[in-house]
């Protein structure tokens, strides 16, 4: 019966935040009921009973969580820039999805050229699941462009070491990302303006349309594998 | 019989901060003894309970730290501060003067 306690009050716990502070709640709530149970045994009630009452000395959960831990307020510009992250994945997956296929039946290039595709269609795949993932995450939730802010902020208060070595990664993507993007376009002198060939164009769209959306949607898989680890 | 009077409620952190007064405490032994001595007439939820313990530290009125495990879960034990006995004697004065106006006016 104290495990169905414990269940019991997991089942309240159930889709709320999860960081240290309720889950130190949860464990301190179980250990009061579970000493409340053993007392109206005591008293000479039954199992039931005793659960019964245990139960209904609860209260309202949802209003203790609220002020245990408050929803945090976001600033506009904070949304919107979480809703336009959102839909860039979205939009860079779906552009690279429907490029692959184009790239891969090209029949401009020879066998060894068409090697070279093989990093597009593992990007296909990357693309296919981040978009999965990204629709997935909206349909689940209404309001889930805002589930990466709550857990940000919630990293930042309570995983201070994972929030900053999440900043960390993040930056040093960015970091490489920029000095590849300088590097490429400076040996494929793709700084120069002028209509290129169906050959040349391969440089150009390696270089000005691969490097900042691979940028994304690593930036996108890194915040899931963080997500991955919190969880 | 239990009250659930908004007055009493109102006055749940002031209740809390005496019990504290007397020994360090946790949870359900301050909940307990809150009903034994208000005679069964007074209980307190849990969520109130944990809600009021939040608000209190929040405003450093009281400290928590964790004591022995109890059946598989550990016990948080509560302290009251220096800040919060000041504020525990401010809050009895505010109710003996609201009680004296009251009984002056409700007779």
């Amino acid at each position: 019966m104290q495990n169905k306690i414990s269940q019991y009050v997991a089942t309240l716990f159930e889709n709320k935040p999860n960081n240290p502070v309720i889950n130190e709640l949860q464990e301190e709530i179980i250990c009061n009921l579970q000493e409340m149970y053993t007392d109206y045994i005591t008293q000479g009630l039954n199992q039931e009973e005793a659960f019964e009452k245990v139960v209904k000395s609860i209260g309202n959960i949802d209003e203790l969580i609220e002020n245990t831990c408050p929803t945090p307020k976001f600033s506009k510009a904070q949304v919107i820039r979480e809703k336009i992250f959102l839909c860039v994945c979205i939009l860079v997956a779906f552009t690279t999805i429907m490029a692959t296929p184009a790239i891969a039946l090209a029949d401009t290039y020879s066998f060894w050229e068409s090697a070279f595709e093989i990093p597009y269609c593992i990007l296909g795949v990357v693309s296919s699941i981040t978009m999965i993932i990204s629709i997935a995450s909206v349909i689940r939730r209404k309001n889930d462009a805002l589930q990466g802010l709550h857990q940000l902020n919630s990293w930042k208060n309570y995983y201070p070491a994972r929030y900053k070595s999440y900043k960390l990664s993040i930056r040093t993507l960015w970091i490489i990302l920029s000095i590849t993007f300088v590097i490429l376009t400076i040996l494929t002198k793709t700084y120069i303006l002028y209509y290129p060939s169906i050959h040349e164009y391969n440089y150009n769209f390696l270089n000005m349309s691969i490097v900042f959306p691979i940028g994304i949607l690593a930036h996108k898989f890194i915040r899931t594998i963080f997500q991955l680890i919190t969880n | 019989m239990s009250i659930s009077s908004d007055i009493i409620r109102g006055n749940t952190e002031t209740i809390i901060l005496a019990q504290l007064l007397e020994k360090d405490s946790y949870g359900y032994e301050i909940s307990k003894t809150v009903q034994v001595k208000s005679q069964n007439r007074f209980d307190l939820k849990e969520a109130t309970l944990y809600s009021a313990f939040r608000r209190l530290e929040a405003n450093c009125y009281i400290e928590s730290y964790w004591g022995g495990e109890e059946k598989g879960a550990r016990r948080r034990y509560y302290k009251i501060t220096d800040v919060g006995k000041q504020a525990y004697k401010k809050n009895k004065a505010d109710w003996d003067e609201a009680k004296e106006i009251i009984d002056q006016l409700l007779v």
